[in-house]
């Protein structure tokens, strides 16, 4: 039987994941340039047509390729409103998250409609490593997971090998910070702003796929609940970096999880204070990290190879 | 300002609409509802009597006057994204004044309460706003984090000591008729608040345009180091600006509690925030035209629901219909300035 | 071992919306020489060398490599054929470092994801150095590095991916004199081992030291080509200009009557940034009717000094006194309702609010002043009519004052930006590099403007980069090197020699013995 340090622990790896995955997204988007803040329609549209794709056919890995479909299909549309028509990228972003946000919720309330009993599956199960799952403490929380926490946390470590000891990363980068450089020396700039906002798009498809498919096991219109917002504020402070982001989202599970401990303890705050915890903690931290904050050089701006250079 | 009048502009205005009702009309196929049905519904409810114009102008008041407080700041080429939030801010603030302060005779009550709304409007957006200045934070998500924590808000009041318990909803108790908002079209909801969000929304066109202060502004949104280098304080203009949405915004809220539900609701901010910007960017920010959009967004807001009410087909179609106008608007702006 | 190339551009044409920038040009150039291509301002020769180095696209024409055709539809294309080019906004990334700049896509396809081999990298850069006979620090940044070092990484960039011939678009903007002589002498080098090189300019003198052969353009036409021996400068002149231009720079000065008091004061300011010095020991005065030029290569304390004296940034010690009174804290408005009129380096990053019409551009700074403000409402015909007196006066082709800023062509702006800070006689005006990215009647026109304010007793500050515009309208000359003044020089003591080493660190006294 867990004991409940393991069960908070558990549950601290579990939350983590939908932070992480939403910000790696914004951060390698971000890192070609794309400022893309779409996430929270994103993961509620994905989360919604993952859940009625797994509900309906009963196959996990359909809904979580039609979450992470549904993402790139809005990232390749933000790549290309951004770049072709040269809209402000704000602009596109709150559209597309507006757009997204009303299909997710039309396309439940369509399939599902009003029920008395909301439909459920199951939470995706975690797949044990031998022995070093029994580790006391530890074990079940690093090692008895789902399989996307362990995916979520390879990536992170592939994100940084590639962004920062390959010549592929230092290319990628390069367009981020300075796409004419880049251009010149014979990067293809277009094409890997559309393939890495596409990517980026994707990565935020499937974090809101796994929100319903492996962490609720329902949907709700507030599946989200800032989620989306919040990694942005990650991506921030974490400088644009996989690993700070990692560290950033299990600060922000590690809330998550206060908060539900704290509801359990019935302490004598009224629960909406205890709910709004969160969103205050990333504004603290957002103003402890914003004076020197980071970006990609280039970011939200659009390239032009004829544009005249003054 | 000068609006580039262009036929071939308005000709792509005028198929982006089509095609968006175009789509609208089609997934209503799609889904087994009849598309005749749905656009009757859509175009007539709003219209169909006293009652539903009352309720159209209610909703194009709270409208009209977002969509000023996302507007303003956005000629610094600031994204009020907090407008949701500081409406709620101003309509707890109208809705504790009209009930505690509802002992007073009705020409101090009711000021007191939309000003209090304005100031409360002003506060949430302050907070962000300094948080720019001092601490260089990016204003879209700060506002974004606002307005959820305003949600709380707006929920434990609703179920505190104001609480109506006799609501099946979290709302609280009414407020007093000394701080209610009086009619202009009697035994209707058609109340004088649309007489000052227009009388409003005149004066900011005058100030963005004719002022000192709206020069700036536009300066400052289109190039703020020049604007920096001949003397304008973009730093402390662009928070400024924000405020001075929030004081919109939260006027809104205040004349929705005192001039419609006469309470704070949960959840009465609807789709407000989405609808007010989507109208907004259609037009650029220009308070003038803004009036325009602001009239269709309502009507697309009002007949939606109508749909949800009398069709079953979910409200969240008038998302999905103006983010597709709004793409397809970009699109068109894009093809007219090619030429 | 490089590879020798002919190319051959044949009947280049090129337009941007209904402007023809390219008119049938036909040029051609060899490995082992040095080709001068020379024109003013907006003649073409950028847009000529960007269409063969693959960034910007011909509308007709034909490239020719060694006898056979080519397309070149980008960078990756040039390089490929050993084509490079060094434009005068270098193409590296500031915040990366040497040798990330020279490596970023050297490494391609399935090869890019494997571990990066730092070591590796270290040896080639240094064996090509050692080739070059000339070190660059391999770990520093290069927003750190001071613009001659900056434009030798982009030559070593050019060698690393194996050019025969390297575009040079006017790479002696920002060196001074010794690194200018520095440069030449590599270019003679690498002559030898048969690199060839195209040489963009618009400075004479520079082509007819240096190049082997020149061609001249014209409105986007080849006027014709030479081999350096067989023309001089005056020809040169008359085939980029159209016109034999008597008296270019000279300009009718009147005598400056006796010393009154000065405009502009200095006085001992020091400024810091981040703990760098950026100014020190400015002491300086100005007096009415005179043009006080300032000397030096950029980035050596000008921007600092300009935007002491417009009230932007405030000295760390010192004080600035203008006709009498203190104004070391007065806010910017204050100065410019004084009479401090600016014309800024960028104008595009300084200057000007590219997304609003020609009409609100014309009041940038005197928003707030009457006439143009009633306490604090705009009125409307003041700023018309100043938007329509600037576009008359300036000549600033638009066909109405609501096009749009950000639509304006280089010159227009420029011209647009200098209308506003002289269409009231400024008291003192400054100036920076007003006439940059103008053909020569344009530039023409600005100097004749700013004298003009001088003799009509305004005090002006010349901020330039062109040592034969500021001896041509200076009455006296400060020279600039690392945020210090190295001295001054009257009139009839111009020299471009001093100047010269003055601006690479000697001071006066120095300077002037040898």
């Amino acid at each position: 039987m867990a004991s409940a340090i393991e069960s908070l622990l558990f549950y601290l790896m579990v939350a983590f994941v939908p932070y992480a995955l939403a910000s790696y997204g914004i951060m390698i988007s971000g890192r070609v340039g794309l400022f893309n803040v779409s996430g929270e329609g994103v993961m509620l549209l994905t989360a919604s047509a993952a859940f009625l794709t797994t509900y309906k056919t009963g196959s996990y890995m359909l809904g979580f390729m039609v979450g992470v479909g549904l993402g790139a299909l809005l990232g390749a549309i933000f790549a290309f409103v951004s770049d072709k028509l040269k809209i402000n990228q704000f602009i596109v972003g709150l559209t597309l998250f507006i757009f997204a946000t009303g299909l997710g919720g039309f396309l439940y309330k369509v399939i599902v409609g009003v029920v008395l009993v909301p439909p459920r599956v199951q939470v995706l199960s975690p797949i044990k490593i031998p022995v070093l799952s029994d580790i006391p403490i530890i074990g079940p929380m690093l090692f008895s997971q789902n399989i996307l926490v362990y995916i979520t946390i390879i990536l992170g470590l592939l994100f940084h090998y590639i962004l920062f000891k390959t010549h592929f990363g230092l290319k990628l980068r390069a367009v981020g910070d300075s796409p004419r450089v880049a251009d010149v020396l014979g990067v293809n700039v277009g094409v890997m702003r559309y393939t890495f906002g596409i990517i980026g798009s994707a990565l935020m498809g499937l974090a809101g796929a796994y929100l319903p498919l492996c962490f609720t096991g329902t949907f709700t219109e507030t599946i989200v609940s800032g989620r989306g917002w919040i990694a942005i504020a990650i991506t921030l402070f974490g400088r644009w970096n996989p690993v700070p982001i990692i560290i950033g989202s299990l600060v922000f599970s590690g809330v998550e999880v206060l908060v539900y401990w704290l509801q359990a303890q019935r302490v004598a705050v009224p629960y909406q204070f205890l709910l709004m915890l969160p969103f205050i903690v990333t504004l603290l931290i957002l103003i402890y990290t914003s004076r020197r904050l980071e970006m990609p050089l280039s970011i939200g701006k659009h390239y032009d190879r004829e544009a005249i250079e003054e | 300002m000068k609006t580039a009048l262009n036929v071939r502009v308005l000709l792509y205005y005028a198929f982006a609409l089509l095609v968006a009702f175009g789509f609208m009309g089609t997934l209503l196929f799609a889904l087994g509802y009849s598309p005749i049905n749905g656009y009757a519904t859509f175009f007539k409810t709003p219209f169909m009597n006293l009652r539903a114009i009352g309720l159209f102008l209610v909703k194009f008041t709270s409208l009209y006057l977002m969509g000023l407080a996302f507007a303003v700041p956005l000629q610094a080429r600031k994204f009020n994204v907090g407008n949701e939030g500081q409406f709620l801010l101003g309509a707890i603030g109208a809705a504790v004044a009209g009930i505690y302060f509802g002992d007073l005779p009705s020409f101090v009550a009711l000021p007191l309460g939309l000003i209090i709304a304005c100031l409360l409007g002003m506060l949430w957006a302050a907070m962000p706003a300094f948080m720019l200045f001092l601490f260089n934070v990016n204003e879209i998500v700060s506002m974004i984090l606002f307005n959820f924590i305003s949600f709380y808000l707006v929920d434990y009041i609703a179920l505190g000591s104001l609480r109506d318990v006799f609501a099946g909803h979290p709302m609280t108790i009414p407020v007093s008729d000394y701080a209610r908002i009086p009619t202009i079209v009697p035994q209707t909801n058609i109340n004088a608040g649309l007489v000052i969000a227009i009388i409003v929304g005149i004066a900011m066109y005058i100030v963005v345009s004719r002022t000192t202060y709206g020069y700036e502004l536009r300066a400052a949104g289109s190039n703020p180091i020049a604007s920096e280098k001949h003397g304008i304080n973009v730093k402390l203009l662009a928070p400024l600006s924000l405020i001075m949405g929030g004081a919109l915004a939260g006027l809104a809220g205040g004349i929705e509690v005192l001039g419609y539900h006469y309470r704070l609701i949960e959840g009465m901010h609807g789709f407000y925030s989405p609808l007010s910007i989507i109208l907004t960017l259609m037009v650029k920010g220009n308070p003038l035209l803004l009036f325009l959009s602001t009239f269709f967004v309502t009507l697309v807001d009002v007949g939606s629901n109508a749909l949800q009410r009398t069709m079953g087909v979910p409200v969240e179609i008038s998302l999905i219909l103006l983010g597709l106008l709004m793409l397809l608007i970009m699109i068109a702006e894009y093809l007219s300035e090619r030429r | 071992m490089v590879i020798f190339l002919r190319i051959e551009l044949i009947d280049i044409s090129k337009s941007f919306g209904d402007v023809k920038a390219l008119d049938h040009v036909n040029l051609t150039i060899n490995s082992g020489e040095i080709l001068g291509l020379l024109g003013e301002n907006g003649a073409g020769k950028s847009t000529l060398m960007n269409i063969l180095f693959g960034l910007y696209r011909m509308d007709e024409g034909e490239i020719r490599i060694d006898g056979r055709p080519v397309r070149i539809s980008s960078p990756q294309d040039a390089i490929s054929k050993g084509i490079f080019m060094v434009h005068q906004q270098f193409k590296l990334i500031p915040t990366y470092t040497v040798l990330d700049n020279l490596f970023i896509n050297y490494v391609k396809g399935t090869d890019s994801l494997k571990p990066r081999r730092v070591k590796d990298e270290v040896r080639i850069v240094e064996e090509l150095m050692k080739s070059l006979g000339f070190y660059l620090p391999l770990d520093e940044k290069i927003g750190n590095l001071p613009l001659g070092v900056q434009q030798r990484v982009e030559i070593i960039k050019a060698f690393l991916r194996g050019a025969s011939i390297i575009i040079l678009d006017e790479p002696t903007t920002n060196l001074t004199p010794l690194e200018v002589e520095e440069l030449f002498k590599l270019m003679r080098d690498l002559k030898k081992k048969d690199i060839g090189f195209v040489f963009i300019t618009h400075k004479l003198r520079e082509v007819m030291e240096i190049a082997d052969r020149v061609a001249v353009l014209r409105k986007g036409r080849l006027v014709g080509e030479r081999r350096i021996h067989e023309t001089n400068p005056e020809e040169l002149v008359e085939m980029m200009v159209g016109q034999r231009i008597e008296n270019l720079y000279q300009f009718e000065l009147k005598p400056s009557e006796q010393r009154m008091e000065p405009v502009l004061e200095l006085r001992d300011v020091l400024y810091a940034e981040k703990g760098i010095l950026k100014l020190k020991n400015i002491s300086i005065r100005v007096y009415p009717g005179e043009i006080y030029g300032i000397a030096g290569i950029a980035g050596n304390g000008q921007s600092e000094l300009l935007n002491i004296i417009t009230g932007y940034l405030k000295p760390s010690l010192g004080k600035i006194v203008f006709e009498g009174k203190d104004i070391t804290n007065t806010p910017i408005l204050k100065r410019i309702e004084l009479g401090i009129r600016v014309i800024y380096e960028d104008r595009v990053r300084d200057g000007a609010l590219p997304s609003l019409p020609i009409f609100d551009n014309s009041i940038l700074g005197d928003h707030v002043f009457p006439p143009f403000a009633k306490g604090k409402i705009l009125n409307k015909d003041e700023v018309s009519a100043r938007a329509e007196r600037i576009v008359r006066i300036f000549k600033v082709a638009t066909p109405s004052i609501w096009k749009i800023a950000g639509r304006l062509s280089g010159g227009n702006l420029q011209k647009l930006m200098v209308g506003r800070a002289l269409d009231k006689q400024p008291r003192l005006l400054v100036a920076y590099t007003p006439t940059r990215g103008l053909d020569v009647a344009t530039t023409r026109f600005v100097l004749e403007k700013i004298v003009e304010v001088r003799n009509n007793g305004g005090a002006v500050i010349y901020i330039g980069e062109d040592l034969d515009e500021l001896i041509s309208i200076s009455d006296r000359i400060g020279v600039m090197y690392k945020g210090e003044l190295m001295g001054e020089l009257q009139r009839k003591e111009f020299s471009k020699e001093v100047i010269g080493k003055m601006m690479a660190g000697y001071r006066l006294a120095e300077a002037m013995s040898k």
